[in-house]
């Protein structure tokens, strides 16, 4: 490491108090809006505070070890992973076809490429909603076409039975981003280069692995890693799509059913409808935790893999 | 079988099968605009039709006056402008600091912005929720502007990558004349990633725009917005749900980032594939 007053001269110190300057406003929020309300959450976690108790004290890492005998939080970190692993291939996979399907030959191009990336701009809680009175039991369209059609012969509960394949439904109809960014990553392959491999006689499936697949590796790394990553954070789909009758007194933060009560939503849930504010700040860090964990982990695999192929 | 009509084949399976996903794609639209025209009867009866025996607009007229739309309107509209204008100013700058000035902390800053998007905002959010609350700032939409001062940590990556295509030498004859940063900054580089701007500015307005947690947590029902008040404003006195109303209001709700986003679709789809996002 240098020292401070080697590096010194005047246009170096000129530069890092430009950058401090021009970053500070980020630095201040991170601080305030992220920083100290997950430390201040955490020392609150080491209490048993409740949300009307008079007396704290604190109590160690007791809310911890309770929330690793909960079989609840067990469950709840399962089918959150196992949404982002689904929600990731769907969105990487689908996402794929269609860029590969609307290239620049397709005529009409521009106008499925604006169709398809239309339900992105659908806000999230519009989306539940939506899929909501599509998947319903008895009024829902899908039933309706589906008895129309002849197809079944009742109506199937869609929320009831599949709760997370209605779930990754809005996944599927959110892909536009993830065809967006592989239709970028398409354009970058320049066009001569599947030329000269058809004078060469390669067929189509080959001209993919050879040329197609390598110039969009980073790409699908980056989708990879992105969609996981918020996949992990789902936190108010499940509420709005959850399968309570839908003509009963709306409360819309109750807990969902126990297939999508994501890992969030439980801390959100024991925080804000049950009062147990240590407990609930408890099962949040750990959550954080496993987030980080798995998204840096997932991360080094992904980069690993890409790389490794792009080696070969 | 010549090469031609071999091709002929092969363009009209890609179109059936990207027209068949386009369907599907727009059936939960259908199915809104559907419900959205019937009547409460028609949505319940014992076995509904699919499509309404005859348009009945009168939901679009209710789900304005049974709340007070337009207040809420008004609501989401001034978080999220006020969000969108501080959200984009501070990933600017952020951004042309992480492309420009290349200290030693360089990286370990850009890599922390980005390792920021792993920590969900639930988390800090119900802690800051509970810490202001005790200060009194709850129930203000002056907090939007607070928080979007923070940034977001892919719209530092956006603009960062607009600003690395700008030459340096830009803004050095600039400097050389004299002028100070903010000048450079505000005068010559902001400018010319307009379309960056561009880009940042709607995803931040779409990203408050749909937020439901923030309003949920900090507003109270008077000053919330559409997110949480679609929620639970269409009931009738036994406090059922009134489908067609609901899907009228959503319609109105989806309809103003849907307008924002035809207007500026050029714009988008261009900034998005001239290589904003690299791997």
């Amino acid at each position: 490491m240098k020292r401070l007053g080697k590096t010194g001269n005047r246009i170096e110190r000129e530069k890092r108090k430009s950058f401090y300057i021009f970053i500070a406003l980020w630095i201040i929020g991170f601080a305030v809006f992220q920083l100290i309300p997950i430390l201040w959450g955490f020392k609150v976690s080491l209490t048993n505070q409740m949300a009307f108790s008079v007396k704290v004290k604190n109590v160690g890492f007791k809310n911890y070890q309770l929330a690793l005998k909960d079989p609840a939080v067990y469950y709840a970190i399962y089918t959150t992973l196992l949404y982002a692993f689904l929600n990731t291939a769907i969105q990487v996979s689908l996402g794929l076809l269609l860029a590969l399907l609307i290239d620049q030959k397709m005529k009409g191009q521009s106008f499925f490429r604006v169709m398809f990336y239309l339900p992105y701009v659908i806000p999230i809680v519009a989306t539940g909603w939506i899929l909501r009175v599509f998947f319903d039991k008895n009024v829902g369209t899908l039933n309706l076409l589906l008895l129309n059609l002849g197809m079944i012969k009742d109506g199937i509960s869609w929320m009831g039975e599949h709760g997370m394949f209605t779930i990754l439904t809005a996944g599927f109809w959110r892909v536009g981003w993830s065809m967006l960014i592989f239709i970028g990553g398409l354009s970058t392959i320049p066009r001569d280069l599947y030329d000269a491999a058809s004078v060469d006689g390669a067929g189509y499936l080959r001209r993919f692995k050879v040329i197609t697949l390598p110039f969009l590796s980073p790409f699908i790394a980056f989708q990879l890693v992105v969609s996981f990553i918020y996949g992990m954070q789902v936190f108010i789909l499940p509420y709005i799509l959850n399968p309570t009758a839908i003509r009963g007194a709306q409360v819309t933060l109750e807990a969902p059913p126990k297939e999508t009560f994501f890992i969030l939503s439980k801390g959100y849930d024991l925080i804000f409808n049950r009062g147990r504010l240590a407990y609930g700040f408890a099962v949040l860090w750990i959550t954080f935790v496993i987030v980080l964990i798995f998204s840096l982990i997932y991360t080094y695999l992904v980069k690993k893999a890409t790389y490794s192929e792009m080696e070969n | 079988m010549s090469y031609k009509t071999n091709r002929i084949i092969i363009q009209t399976v890609k179109y059936i099968v990207v027209i068949f996903i386009l369907i599907m794609f727009f059936l939960p639209i259908l199915s809104m605009l559907s419900v959205s025209l019937k009547t409460e009867g028609e949505i319940f009866k014992q076995s509904p039709n699919l499509f309404p025996e005859k348009l009945h607009f009168q939901n679009y007229i209710n789900a304005f006056t049974r709340i007070n739309y337009l207040r809420y309107v008004y609501n989401s509209l001034l978080v999220a402008l006020m969000y969108t204008v501080a959200c984009t100013l501070s990933s600017g700058m952020a951004g042309y600091a992480l492309a420009r000035f290349h200290i030693r902390e360089n990286g370990i800053f850009f890599t922390i912005i980005l390792s920021s998007i792993m920590i969900p905002i639930v988390i800090t959010l119900i802690p800051f929720y509970l810490l202001v609350k005790n200060m009194g700032l709850t129930d203000k939409h002056v907090l939007w502007l607070l928080y979007g001062l923070g940034g977001a940590p892919f719209m530092i990556y956006l603009y960062r990558q607009f600003f690395l295509t700008i030459p340096a030498s830009f803004e050095e004859s600039a400097r050389i004349d004299g002028a100070g940063r903010f000048r450079i900054f505000f005068g010559i580089m902001l400018p010319l990633v307009n379309s960056g701007t561009v880009i940042t500015a709607i995803f931040a307005f779409q990203f408050t725009w749909q937020n439901y947690i923030m309003p949920a947590l900090f507003l109270s029902s008077l000053k919330t917005t559409l997110a949480v008040k679609l929620n639970g404003a269409y009931v009738d006195i036994q406090q059922n749900i009134l489908l067609g109303e609901l899907m009228a209001g959503i319609f109105y709700y989806i309809a103003i980032p849907v307008i924002v986003f035809f207007i500026f679709q050029r714009q988008i789809m261009r900034g998005m594939l001239a290589g904003g996002i690299k791997g």
